[in-house]
């Protein structure tokens, strides 16, 4: 019976762990070797999927965000976005790039292609591409500004960071409608725990909306031998929504960025 | 202990499940889900496009006029890898639909819409 009792806290604590931090915990049985690129870095090549975070401060979800500390500015942002309300017209409706955030937030899986000078996001999602120099390049000064910005990466021992600068501040965090600013700089890191695992973190340093940066931490979990990334046309059934009147296409904000 | 951790990351995967109404884009600002609508009909044509499905349905009115709505449903590939497939639903076919209205006043476009057959089978 004391036994019984010992099996069943011990594996009651497992549950408890694994709700909390996510699979990585349980990944840590996993013993295959992590694939390495010529050069000796972990690859991140390969189809992953991740949790879907509608909502970066939902505590249901391991990783998120305990509390947003807004500026003004990003506060004024948040209390007046209404994704209820069709006259705001929604940029994702009108299928315009969701960029990083509400990319790696979304629910649909990401093939990654990985070699000594490249890192390649190829998102299911609006079959949308992002390439992410590791050849030690530095950011484009004087690049226009844009909707998923321009990246760069470096290693910092196994671990890949990706700095992504110059920004339009028209996206937001996720669908529930966290603000970003043109301010905005985005820090990813993604460290391979073992084949089947790619513990990843996103950083957003927004002196604009926010007073200080703040994390979120998610797992992306290996898709198995013959996944395929499929065709995702965004606009395909938009269309008719957006003609009808029914769905009220997105206009450029005239809202002023915060300044430096 | 395996059983226990197979248990624990399916309960954790459920978890993390969100509801289909946030699948895209911001379907709150089309459909109020504070106002649901359910519609007896017969299936009209399925078009499997992204990012929502939709499907169009018959519904007869007490008038004897025929109103084809539009109703939206899930993603397509995320149902296809759920293992739903186009022709699951064929023209022809009675159903039964609860949804969401759209906000635009007298529009027959319906969101977030579950799809049963009247003995209550779920379709989609």
């Amino acid at each position: 019976m004391k036994s019984q009792v010992k099996s069943l806290v011990t594996n009651v604590m497992v549950i408890i762990l694994i709700l909390s931090f996510g699979l990585p915990f349980a990944a840590a049985q996993n013993t295959e070797e992590i694939p390495r690129l010529s050069n000796g870095k972990p690859s991140m090549t390969g189809y992953w999927d991740s949790v879907r975070r509608v909502d970066v401060t939902n505590t249901r979800l391991s990783g998120y965000v305990e509390e947003l500390p807004y500026t003004e500015w990003g506060l004024a942002q948040w209390e007046s976005y209404d994704r209820t309300d069709p006259e705001q017209g929604d940029y994702a409706g009108s299928c315009m790039p969701f960029g990083i955030s509400r990319t790696v937030f979304g629910p649909w899986p990401i093939a990654l292609k990985h070699d000594n000078d490249h890192l390649v996001m190829l998102a299911e999602q609006n079959s949308w591409f992002h390439m992410i120099p590791t050849d030690g390049r530095a950011h484009v000064a004087d690049f226009p500004s844009s909707w998923w910005g321009d990246s760069v990466g470096h290693w910092e021992d196994d671990t890949l960071v990706v700095v992504t600068k110059n920004l339009n501040g028209y996206t937001k965090v996720d669908t529930a409608g966290h603000p970003m600013s043109s301010l905005a700089t985005i820090i990813q890191t993604f460290t391979r725990v073992d084949a089947q695992n790619i513990a990843h973190t996103f950083t957003l340093d927004d002196p604009g909306a926010y007073t200080e940066p703040w994390t979120v931490y998610n797992n992306w979990a290996h898709q198995p031998e013959g996944f395929r990334i499929m065709e995702y046309s965004c606009m395909e059934n938009n269309l008719t929504g957006l003609t009808s009147g029914s769905l009220l296409p997105w206009i450029r904000p005239d809202e002023t960025q915060p300044s430096e | 202990m395996t059983k226990i951790l197979k248990i624990s990351i399916l309960i954790s995967s459920l978890l993390c499940i969100s509801p289909p109404l946030f699948a895209h884009h911001s379907i709150a600002a089309e459909f109020d889900s504070e106002n649901p609508i359910r519609l007896m009909g017969t299936v009209n044509e399925v078009v499997w496009m992204n990012p929502h499905i939709s499907i169009f349905v018959d519904v007869p009115q007490d008038n004897g006029i025929i109103l084809t709505y539009e109703v939206q449903g899930g993603n397509p590939n995320s149902m296809y890898r759920r293992g739903a497939r186009k022709d699951d639903l064929k023209p022809g076919d009675p159903i039964i639909v609860e949804g969401a209205r759209a906000r635009k006043e007298g529009s027959l476009r319906v969101g977030q819409g579950n799809f049963t057959t009247p003995d209550g089978t779920e379709v989609w």
